[in-house]
């Protein structure tokens, strides 16, 4: 047991710790625990990062479709306000994600140009800050494309203007844990998910 | 002796989990971004996909459309959708592209390519009745095509050669798609096909480790809304090529 330290030619208390310390390396009863604690926090990391990831990606996809069939709401007319342009969304939205009525900003414009620099006639997209929210939140702003009218009693003439949409929402997270880390979940690096689509009015 | 080997034993099974563990590290590793990375170019190609039929829609909508960036004054009848139309009104396809990088965030629009191109049947075998006195009766077809390509830079900014520097669509010169592919949904004269092809290149995480990205290319067909047997939807500043007898315009005159 002490040979290494008798061949150190160590004695009295350092032998004895020297000792001591062998023994301690030998010691393996609770090996199993301690490398648990170590590798289960690893493991148990990446099974939350797995979680993060797959839950902030499933409220995405559903976001996405449930703003594309919004859109599509908004662009024949079936949807005039704000307030039913959430109610639409969170339909599909608010079942699978928590808060949706309270959370979600939305910028809803149309007009004649997506981006005219110096006409009256364009769409000012919101922006959306790093902290997720839009610069411009709850707009609601749209008109129908004017569709051709009656020129005279036998021919159509078309006299009207074409209108773009463009549908703009973000939906600041519920959880912020779903949001670490800083953004990289929802993969626009703000805790927010954000959906845009860019259609054309009736 | 026997001691001695329980002592190894004991020694040996040290640290098994974390080798273990990092052998299988890897692999799950890879796993789970390969999850991830097949979810985002996905979500990607999904978003292109509504892009090109949105595109698809604003230009099937459009009375008239140019190269021009917008705003684009009306033009007073000079290219007259009817007899009757006193004004057309002009859309850019330059404002259409910004709209479409718009509708693509949160990917970066950087890069993505918007061709849009329209084929238009003037003269057809199907022209009833089907003898030389009408016009718009033919034995071989002939089309009126324009092309326009414009790309995006990183700031969602566009870019629309006027001619169109490429054909991705109408490919060939003279352009010649419309006697292919595109033919089978312009059957009769005055028939039109808008197509719009949009591709975006999509990094994504492989992007750290291979050089060129891959592109996600999507395609969407759709007619135009006022199709008459006296109208054309017509781009000024396109890539054209017209056919010899124009029929589908209100004064048969106007070429492309």
């Amino acid at each position: 047991m002490s040979r290494f330290a008798a061949a150190l030619r160590l004695t009295g208390e350092t032998r004895r710790r020297l000792i001591l310390a062998q023994r301690f390396c030998r010691e393996t009863r609770a090996d199993t625990a301690v490398e648990f604690a170590i590798i289960g926090a690893a493991f148990f990391a990446f099974i939350f990062a797995i979680f993060v990831v797959s839950i902030d990606q499933f409220w995405q996809m559903t976001l996405d479709d449930a703003v594309r069939t919004a859109a599509r709401e908004v662009a024949v007319g079936k949807i005039t306000t704000g307030p039913q342009f959430v109610t639409y969304v969170c339909n599909e939205f608010g079942v699978a994600a928590p808060y949706c009525s309270s959370n979600l900003q939305y910028s809803v414009q149309s007009n004649q140009y997506f981006s005219a620099p110096g006409s009256g006639n364009t769409i000012t997209p919101a922006s959306l800050s790093s902290a997720g929210n839009l610069s411009s939140s709850s707009t609601f702003s749209v008109s129908l494309s004017t569709v051709p009218v009656a020129h005279n009693s036998t021919q159509a003439a078309v006299t009207g203007a074409e209108q773009f949409l463009l549908v703009q929402v973000a939906y600041p997270l519920p959880f912020k844990v779903l949001a670490v880390p800083g953004g990289v979940a929802t993969e626009n690096g703000t805790p927010s998910l954000y959906s845009a689509v860019a259609t054309v009015m009736q | 002796m026997q001691k001695q080997m329980l002592f190894r034993d004991k020694l040996g099974r040290r640290g098994i989990a974390a080798v273990e563990f990092a052998l299988v590290v890897p692999v799950l590793l890879l796993l789970f971004m390969g999850t991830v990375e097949m979810l985002t170019a996905y979500r990607t190609e999904a978003k292109l996909n509504a892009i090109a039929f949105n595109v698809a829609q604003m230009v099937s909508l459009a009375q008239s459309v140019s190269t021009a960036n917008a705003p684009i004054a009306n033009a007073t009848a000079s290219t007259p959708l009817t007899a009757d139309s006193p004004i057309v009104q002009v859309v850019s396809l330059n404002d259409i592209c910004r709209g479409a990088a718009m509708g693509l965030a949160p990917f970066p629009p950087g890069g993505m390519k918007l061709a849009i191109a329209s084929v238009t049947q003037e003269q057809g075998p199907t022209a009833q009745p089907a003898n030389g006195t009408n016009p718009a009766y033919a034995a071989s077809t002939t089309y009126d095509e324009w092309e326009s390509d414009s790309t995006v830079a990183s700031n969602g900014t566009c870019t629309t050669p006027s001619p169109s520097a490429t054909t991705t669509i109408l490919s060939g010169s003279p352009l010649a798609t419309a006697t292919t592919g595109a033919s089978s949904m312009v059957v009769n004269p005055c028939d039109n096909v808008i197509i719009v092809q949009a591709s975006v290149p999509y990094s994504g995480l492989i992007g750290l480790f291979f050089k060129n990205p891959i592109t996600l290319t999507q395609t969407a067909y759709v007619r135009w809304a006022y199709t008459l047997p006296t109208t054309e939807l017509q781009c000024t500043g396109c890539t054209l090529v017209s056919a010899p007898t124009q029929v589908c315009n209100a004064n048969n005159t106007s070429t492309n």
